[in-house]
């Protein structure tokens, strides 16, 4: 019998294996799992600089070798919470993570780190860090060598409440688990430490801690729900959402931090689902044999992932099934990435009605996801004329390629996944945004200094021939920068460039209402327009920021140069999506022109100069 | 740990996918029924739902067909297709008794094609509940934390965490908990992880951060207070204040090629508790930690005690390395300078073969298995490597440790129905102790022999002479071969009935062998094992064991 030993102790260390064959994909597992199951925010976020956003105080000075990120962390309190978990995660270069934990005053320190990007997760049971509540790791702030951070912790929101049957009585083991509305589910807090799912006592009560502030559905019974493994017994059921319904006509939950919301009880139905199976096909690298194809169930009108599955790629029959769907309409999601070709993720989506029955005999097809490859470059610069102090690195810089639309689709979710956190960048300045979507996408580049600029962004098909010299500062009309880039399916897109210049100028201001004690108008936003007619139609030199209700704005990673500043009321958003900076649109840019010359406050931004306290009088454009 | 609780499920259910397993069953005779009556102090209990659930396999776990107990409380499950199921009330505040232990219902049945299976009844017990808060030496409510609710006499030893672990027993924001279900007895209550309870450690999470302190707050086991629990009856305020069991220390070092002293980058490291005869203890704790572009690592929160530190082959099927296992102590303080060294392993290729078999469908099953070599040394870090068999037939093992390496089939994807891996050759000769493997060696040749079957084994163990301790159940194991050549070929559960269905059985002759299993799911000794010869062509072999329970107590 000492081989039944042996066995099992093998059995273990494969399972571990498996998990760590997790670990392995690119992305690291962590942040893929928190975005696998959140919306993304909108990529851009309006109230800075259309595509710049400075990494790190200025202050900081650092050796260029390795350096080290420290902190505290606090809970909202302001005691230290001494039972944090960390984890340095970097973005750009080699994607390496490191572990870390807390002293007894909540600080903690990575040392040896080398030069790159990095963002520093905060775990601790009960308490979420609100800055990773984005649940989209390439919103997650960022962090440099040298940095020196304070987490804050807050203490999660609470639902709770009571599971009954038709005659009253209590419902006792069944899994409850509460899903941001707005989210793909509560991910940072399922994956990351928070306690979106419960099971009910043995009085029906049931207690989900840890969770974000913000709107939730809450279901108990069902398959697939995450984290649940051994079958409950409800695990052929319909989910019944709060109060006593499906998916479809879910009554949300309000959630505030730290408060509990009490009385959530659910009339359990129990009514069995029907189930949806069938085959993936297409040709996988099925060289490695710990690979597997992830399947997900998304509810079509909120794209909330409902469940996942996995199949095999040696087995040739790619069999998934999933069991306990209520009537309606569902995304269906295949993908596979390869461990050894990360590049090439594959992807298949496919819309599915259920009425009554079982859905059989559906083929997702599998197809390659399309990249973006380029290079960032710095500009030749006397090293007398630098402005930058922290001997800034490419590698610290991000390239990350947002969707320019408005709506996010279940299959994105699942795509962003595979893409982990956006454009790696090497020392070299080399970036691929790999694993899109046939789509339209913006360009997000965050730069390690507020001493760069972006000077100029080339598409390869569209360049000008390389023999004008780096200097030149200006791109022609035709091939100039417009914002976006699409992309077809699998397509291969490679060579864009990305000039950055090493002699950024900055400005603060302060909008000065007449008379004294006005309020600043809701939505003002200050522009910035070149005042160099040639850089009319190049929108890397518009800028545009929100301002503070104290009136104060900022802008930096500025090209030097004259602009015209100019204020305007904009209308606050409609959709969800982040909407373009105004430049973008040439009606709007030219319109924004006009009223800019006509207003004629001009600025003069000389090389590294930071203005400090510029003082713009509400109205100069009206 | 409740981080690990939250990651480690998510893991488990990418990688394993239960319902995976079970979409390919084929289309089979549905016409077996079981049936009984669920019963509260002798009536009949109306209203309580009844699952069966799949149990062929821990990775392929659901329930597969549900109804409802009548007004007698009796219950007929339908539709069910042959193999093993476990038949469970819903009912999880319940508990049933049983020759003097209690525990949740449920018990594994063996079906067989088309079999009316009637009296699967279960008299049910309103468990007691024990219920209190947690708190830190601060008086902070401890979150998220598992509370052991284990009997008087079984030792706790701190079982690690694992996937199979839900929610349950968790304490929550307040530091509540409520454990219900238990059967009448008596119990101790603790919290925290022992020293060497050992766990599965992802990313530094995982791991309780807090000492194994028992209810009242006592360290040493001895000492902790016995709850009494009666039926139906709730204990409260069975509160605990837990010290943090500290921080731990760092312990770091660097991964080197142990021939040319070069640094390893980019390696994941892990450790391992061992005792002091140098065996590893408790579980594997794989940080998530990798080396550096300079080789160097560091491991966080380590509590003092002897381990050893080795590099892990994260998913890497072509690892062509493995690590000696480099021992450290912690005692009062960080650790540096650990070094490990890595070697260049041996490699194992060869063919899979189906023997006997002319069917190429049947062949192209092959390609669709995963195979695994094993080595483990004594006090070592485990090697391991995986393949995959080629469309040739050819496989490849590479970065195996020096000692007896074993190879088998992996458990995802599950193998194709009929297919079982006989033995491993090498020279024509079956290596049924592990093929030796001498640092770095190249073995080449090796057979890997499949065999195809559909033939299938179904028998009853009957049991004379006495009643089977609590807490022992009846297991069979399959050898192909007799005697001195028996090859382990697959264990079976044999369900409350004593009966058992093995399925799937390539041609051959095998021998069955009788055992008891305990609690801890390790082999106990309660008799004399009782073996028994069959021959298995295409059909069914129908075979009755009987176990004398006497024979084994007469022995000395």
């Amino acid at each position: 019998m000492r081989r039944v030993d042996r066995h099992r102790c093998a059995g273990a260390f494969l399972l571990v294996l498996l998990l760590l064959a997790m670990f392995a994909m690119p992305g690291n597992v962590v942040p893929a799992l928190a975005q696998s199951q959140t919306t993304a925010k909108p990529a851009a976020s309006p109230e800075t600089a259309p595509v710049q956003k400075p990494g790190v105080n200025e202050s900081t000075l650092v050796s260029p070798a390795t350096g080290t990120i420290k902190g505290r962390v606090v809970s909202d309190d302001g005691r230290p919470v001494t039972n944090a978990t960390l984890i340095a995660q970097a973005v750009t270069g080699a994607p390496a993570a490191k572990p870390g934990r807390v002293d007894s005053e909540g600080r903690f320190v990575f040392d040896d780190l080398p030069p790159a990007a990095y963002v520093v997760i905060a775990i601790a049971p009960g308490y979420i860090d609100e800055s990773l509540a984005t649940g989209d790791p390439s919103q997650w702030p960022r962090h440099l060598i040298g940095a020196q951070l304070k987490i804050t912790m807050i203490k999660g929101g609470v639902i709770t409440g009571t599971v009954t049957n038709s005659k009253g009585d209590p419902v006792v083991g069944v899994p409850v688990h509460a899903s941001l509305v707005n989210g793909l589910s509560s991910s940072v807090t399922d994956s990351l430490g928070g306690g979106s799912l419960a099971e009910s006592d043995d009085r029906g009560i049931y207690r989900i801690y840890g969770l974000l502030p913000g709107q939730y559905t809450v279901n108990a019974g069902g398959s697939g729900q995450f984290g649940l493994f051994a079958p409950s017994g409800f695990d052929l059921d319909v989910p019944t959402y709060y109060p006593s319904s499906t998916r479809d006509t879910a009554v949300p939950v309000s959630v505030r931090s730290g408060d509990a919301t009490t009385g959530i009880d659910i009339k359990y139905r129990g009514a069995e689902g029907h189930s949806i199976s069938g085959v993936v096909l297409g040709t996988v690298d099925a060289s490695a044999a710990t690979g597997a194809i992830a399947i997900t169930l998304s509810h079509a009108a909120t794209q909330s992932i409902l469940s996942l599955t996995i199949a095999s790629t040696v087995d040739q029959r790619r069999v998934f099934s999933f069991h306990g769907v209520a009537d309606g309409e569902y995304d269906l999601f295949a993908g596979f990435q390869s461990p050894s070709q990360p590049d090439a993720a594959l992807a298949a989506t496919k819309r599915v009605t259920v009425r009554g029955g079982d859905v059989t005999g559906i083929e997702l097809t599998l197809a390659s996801l399309a990249s973006i490859a380029g290079t960032m470059t710095l500009d030749p610069i006397k090293p007398e004329d630098k402005c930058d102090r922290r001997a800034s690195q490419l590698i610290e810089a991000l390239v990350n390629a947002p969707r320019d639309e408005p709506k996010k689709s279940g299959s994105q979710v699942m795509t962003s996944m595979f893409a982990g956190f956006g454009g790696t960048m090497n020392a070299k300045g080399e970036f691929t945004m790999r694993n899109l979507e046939a789509g339209r996408y913006r360009f997000e580049i965050k730069l390690p200094t507020e001493a760069w600029y972006v000077r100029a962004i080339n598409l390869a098909a569209t360049a000008a021939p390389p023999a004008q010299p780096s200097s030149a500062a200006k791109p022609s009309q035709s091939n100039a920068w417009q914002g976006v880039v699409t992309i077809k399916s699998g397509e291969r897109l490679s060579g864009v460039s990305i000039m950055v210049g090493q002699d950024a100028a900055g400005l603060r201001g302060r909008v000065v209402v007449t008379p004294e004690g006005t309020a600043i108008p809701a939505g003002l936003r200050v522009h910035l327009v070149p005042a160099n007619r040639e850089q009319a139609n190049n929108i890397l030199r518009y800028s545009e920021t929100t301002v503070n209700s104290d009136g104060s704005f900022k802008f930096t990673n500025l090209a030097p140069g004259r602009y015209f500043i100019v204020s305007r009321v904009e209308p606050p958003a409609e959709s969800d999506a982040a909407p373009r900076p105004a430049a973008w649109d040439p009606i709007t840019r030219a319109k924004l022109r006009r009223e800019a010359e006509a207003a004629k406050t001009e600025v003069e931004l000389r090389p590294c100069q930071a203005i400090g306290d510029y003082p713009l009088k509400l109205g100069a454009a009206q | 740990m409740r981080n690990i609780n939250r990651v480690l499920p998510f893991l488990t259910l990418l990688v394993l996918c239960p319902v995976f397993c079970a979409a390919q069953t084929p289309a089979r005779d549905t016409s077996a029924s079981i049936s009984g009556q669920v019963t509260i102090g002798g009536k009949g209990v109306p209203g309580i739902t009844v699952a069966a659930t799949t149990s062929s396999s821990p990775l392929d776990k659901r329930t597969v067909a549900k109804t409802t107990t009548d007004d007698d409380g009796k219950y007929q499950l339908t539709g069910l297709a042959t193999g093993q199921f476990t038949i469970m009330p819903i009912a999880k505040a319940y508990v049933v008794g049983g020759s003097g232990a209690y525990k949740a219902p449920g018990q594994s049945i063996s079906v067989a094609e088309g079999e009316s299976i009637t009296k699967i009844d279960f008299a049910l017990v309103r468990g007691g509940v024990v219920t209190g808060r947690i708190t830190d030496t601060d008086g902070r409510p401890v979150i998220g934390e598992r509370v052991s609710v284990v009997a008087k006499d079984a030792p706790d030893a701190g079982r690690p965490v694992t996937m199979f672990d839900g929610p349950r027993n968790l304490t929550d924001d307040r530091g509540i908990y409520r454990v219900y279900g238990l059967g009448p007895g008596s119990y101790k209550v603790s919290v925290g992880q022992a020293p060497s309870g050992g766990s599965v450690a992802i990313m530094g999470m995982g791991g309780s951060q807090y000492s194994k302190t028992f209810y009242p707050g006592v360290q040493e086991e001895a000492k902790a207070t016995i709850i009494e629990i009666n039926e139906g009856t709730e204990v409260s305020n069975i509160d605990i204040i837990t010290g943090k069991s500290g921080r731990g220390f760092s312990v770091s070092g660097r991964v080197v090629d142990a021939d040319s002293g070069q640094p390893v980058p980019n390696v994941f490291v892990g450790y391992s508790s061992l005792n002091e005869g140098n065996q590893q203890l408790g579980g594997m704790n794989f940080t998530g930690n990798q080396t550096d572009a300079t080789g160097k690592f560091r491991l966080e929160g380590i509590r003092p005690g002897h381990y050893a530190a080795y590099t892990i082959a994260a998913g890497q099927d072509t690892s062509n390395s493995y690590s000696d296992p480099a021992p450290f102590d912690v005692a009062e303080g960080d650790v540096s300078g650990i070094e490990v060294k890595v070697r260049r392993g041996a490699t194992i290729s060869g063919v899979a073969v189906i023997e006997n078999n002319f069917d190429s469908a049947v062949a192209a099953l092959l390609h669709t298995v995963v195979v695994y070599a094993f080595s483990n040394t004594k006090g070592g870090a485990p090697s391991f490597s995986q393949g995959k068999i080629n469309a040739d037939g050819s496989f490849l093992f590479s970065g195996l440790a020096p000692g007896k390496v074993q190879i088998n089939v992996a458990g995802f994807p599950p193998l194709p129905k009929g297919l079982t891996l006989m033995r491993t050759e090498v020279d024509g000769l079956d290596q049924r102790e592990g093929i030796e493997v001498t640092a770095g060696a190249q073995i080449t040749g090796v057979r890997l022999v499949f065999a195809y079957g559909a033939g299938s084994i179904r028998g009853e163990v009957q049991v004379e002479g006495g009643v089977l301790p609590a807490g022992l159940t009846l297991a069979l194991s399959i050898r192909s071969g007799t005697g001195d050549t028996a090859r382990f070929i697959r264990a079976v559960a044999v369900d409350a009935r004593g009966h058992f269905l093995a399925e799937n059985i390539p041609p051959g002759t095998y021998e069955l062998s009788v055992g008891a299993i305990g609690p801890d799911r390790m082999p106990a000794h309660a008799f004399e094992p009782v073996t028994r010869t069959v021959n298995v062509e295409s059909g069914q072999v129908q075979v009755i064991l009987v176990v004398n329970l006497a024979a084994k107590k007469a022995a000395p």
